[in-house]
């Protein structure tokens, strides 16, 4: 059994101070999290992979739990749910920032040297599933699509990620972020979740960049 | 006067960061696997001085600990006030116990060093979770949300005493958690702070007189904290922001006060533009560094540091007011690699929104 699947059996505790975000949500410790958990439907799981310092666990419709373990505890979440976001993440402070940092158009973010459990020969496989999101999108005007690599680990022959994605709203004022979860086996074509709930929770706030 | 380091960052391999391990471990008495000449023979090292002496004092309510922890002429620097003495700690905490009773003060890590042969410097991050249930000077009438911030706080200690304390808290997000407008809580206790003897705002105009007088502490060569230290001057100082960013990883996660996260070099250089855009005439210092291991080869940094300008542009404070403003921050850093992926800086923007309002004599 993976730590992943252990916390989701309700067998094993996450740390006194774990803190999850995504799906709409922005939680600290256990009780609180422990309760979102409960909302995803990550019954008989389609992927559920581990490393010493990662893990991620995605069920049949999409909903996933993406973690960051320190010894064999579970420090960091993030949820990745489908449908309406479970609760609403805390207000927030936008800050307005250049995606690209260069005139020549936007490129991945991602260093292997940042991910130790990531395998040097899985890491191309990583690059080419996570730069496929730099691209426009259909999805509600938004643009400028912009992925950042913020995990990544290998388990066997299969790597997984997860990617931070930030656009620029068509519909409205601002910068948006959701995340995608990635696992890419090592024959096969990459499968993508995208946190509907997180984009939804996005689209759902006014941009405010004053206090 | 320029810091001095006694001990090496990674002395005592031993004490080991609180950082992913459980509290219950934590709480385990152990042994003394450190020298702490003065300290109660319960503490087994200086990461547990602080974790076990805030469980007591906060969560087992033994707030007159306060009086064999903190020395008679103490004090504690926020950016909203200063206290001096463990009688005026100990008030303080009685109240804001009584207006938040299960208070929890979550150690998420203890960055320290021996600045001196017995004198240790903490820079210890917490989530503090409450829940508002009593009337509260500053919030008013109890509101029943539970709320987690984060605070960090900077503890000079020595034989069981701490002398001077640094506290920063993200009291607008606290504010936001509590169904208020921080903006509205600032302009209230601005009210109240232009009412009474102006002295007591006295604090604030020496600290500023301080951070535009006083050197930085700057970490020697060699040290995890000086490029860190190096890339803030990079930035703050001369405004070369891409040679800050070097020291970044281009996937760096910030978490800012006031709700700002987000990924990148862009959303970093961001948060400093955001805090420095408003300001003219700005002068930015480092007080204090420290660091220490992290599992698995990471190293943590911590930075404390002021800004100080005035207030003559439009941006995240509203419109300009021409006064000068102070923030006081304390920044935690991940390294890996030589390279920062996490950025975790506090500083309280209710009282620099108290002082775009006009209160702590602004």
């Amino acid at each position: 059994m993976t730590i992943l699947s252990n916390v989701v059996g309700g067998s094993h505790r996450v740390l006194h101070n774990c803190w999850l975000e995504g799906g709409g949500s922005d939680a600290f410790g256990r009780d609180s999290i422990e309760a979102l958990v409960q909302t995803l439907d990550l019954g008989t799981p389609v992927h559920d992979l581990e490393s010493s310092g990662s893990a991620i666990l995605v069920g049949q419709n999409g909903d996933a739990l993406f973690a960051d373990i320190i010894g064999g505890e579970v420090k960091r979440l993030w949820m990745i749910a489908q449908g309406q976001p479970r609760t609403r993440a805390c207000d927030r402070t936008d800050v307005p920032f250049d995606t690209d940092l260069d005139q020549r158009g936007g490129a991945l973010a991602f260093d292997p040297a940042d991910h130790p459990d990531l395998a040097p020969d899985h890491a191309e496989r990583i690059r080419e599933a996570a730069s496929s999101w730099v691209k426009p999108s259909a999805e509600r005007s938004l643009r400028s699509l912009r992925p950042f690599v913020l995990r990544a680990f290998s388990d066997g022959d299969t790597a997984a990620a997860l990617v931070a994605v930030y656009g620029l709203r068509g519909d409205a004022i601002g910068q948006l972020r959701f995340n995608v979860v990635l696992v890419v086996p090592a024959s096969g074509e990459a499968v993508e979740t995208v946190d509907r709930a997180g984009l939804e929770d996005a689209f759902d706030r006014v941009w405010s960049p004053s206090l | 006067m320029a810091q001095q380091t006694s001990t090496p960052w990674d002395a005592y391999p031993d004490v080991i960061s609180a950082y992913g391990r459980p509290i219950e471990e934590q709480l385990t008495v152990k042994p003394r696997r450190m020298p702490l000449d003065g300290f109660e023979d319960v503490y087994c090292d200086f990461v547990d001085y602080i974790i076990r002496c805030t469980h007591r004092i906060w969560e087992e309510k033994g707030v007159g600990l306060i009086r064999t922890h903190y020395s008679d002429d103490c004090r504690v620097w926020m950016l909203s006030g200063v206290s001096v003495g463990a009688e005026e700690v100990i008030d303080n905490t009685v109240a804001s116990l009584a207006a938040w009773p299960d208070r929890r003060p979550i150690g998420e890590d203890v960055i320290w060093s021996e600045d001196a042969p017995g004198e240790f410097l903490s820079s210890h991050r917490i989530v503090s979770t409450a829940t508002s249930l009593g009337d509260d000077a500053a919030i008013g009438a109890a509101r029943g949300a539970t709320t987690h911030i984060m605070v960090v706080a900077d503890c000079l200690t020595a034989r069981n005493f701490i002398i001077d304390e640094y506290i920063v808290r993200d009291n607008a997000q606290l504010a936001r958690q509590l169904g208020l407008d921080p903006r509205e809580v600032a302009r209230r206790a601005a009210a109240a702070d232009r009412e009474g003897d102006q002295s007591r705002h006295a604090f604030r105009a020496e600290m500023i007189g301080e951070v535009r007088g006083t050197p930085h502490a700057l970490p020697p060569q060699g040290h995890p904290a000086r490029p860190v230290a190096d890339a803030l001057l990079a930035a703050f100082e001369r405004q070369d922001f891409d040679e800050a960013m070097t020291i970044t990883s281009p996937t760096i996660e910030s978490y800012w006060p006031s709700g700002r996260r987000g990924v990148g070099r862009g959303y970093w250089i961001g948060c400093i533009l955001n805090i420095m855009a408003p300001l003219s005439d700005r002068k930015f210092r480092i007080d204090h560094w420290a660091a220490r291991p992290l599992p698995d080869g990471d190293i943590a940094v911590a930075i404390r540091w002021f800004l100080t300008g005035r207030h003559t542009r439009g941006g995240v404070w509203g419109a300009p007011t021409g006064r000068e403003l102070l923030i006081l921050a304390i920044s935690h850093y991940r390294l890996r690699g030589g390279r920062v992926i996490e950025d975790i800086s506090c500083f309280d923007e209710v009282p620099v929104l108290r002082q775009v309002e006009g209160g702590l004599g602004a």
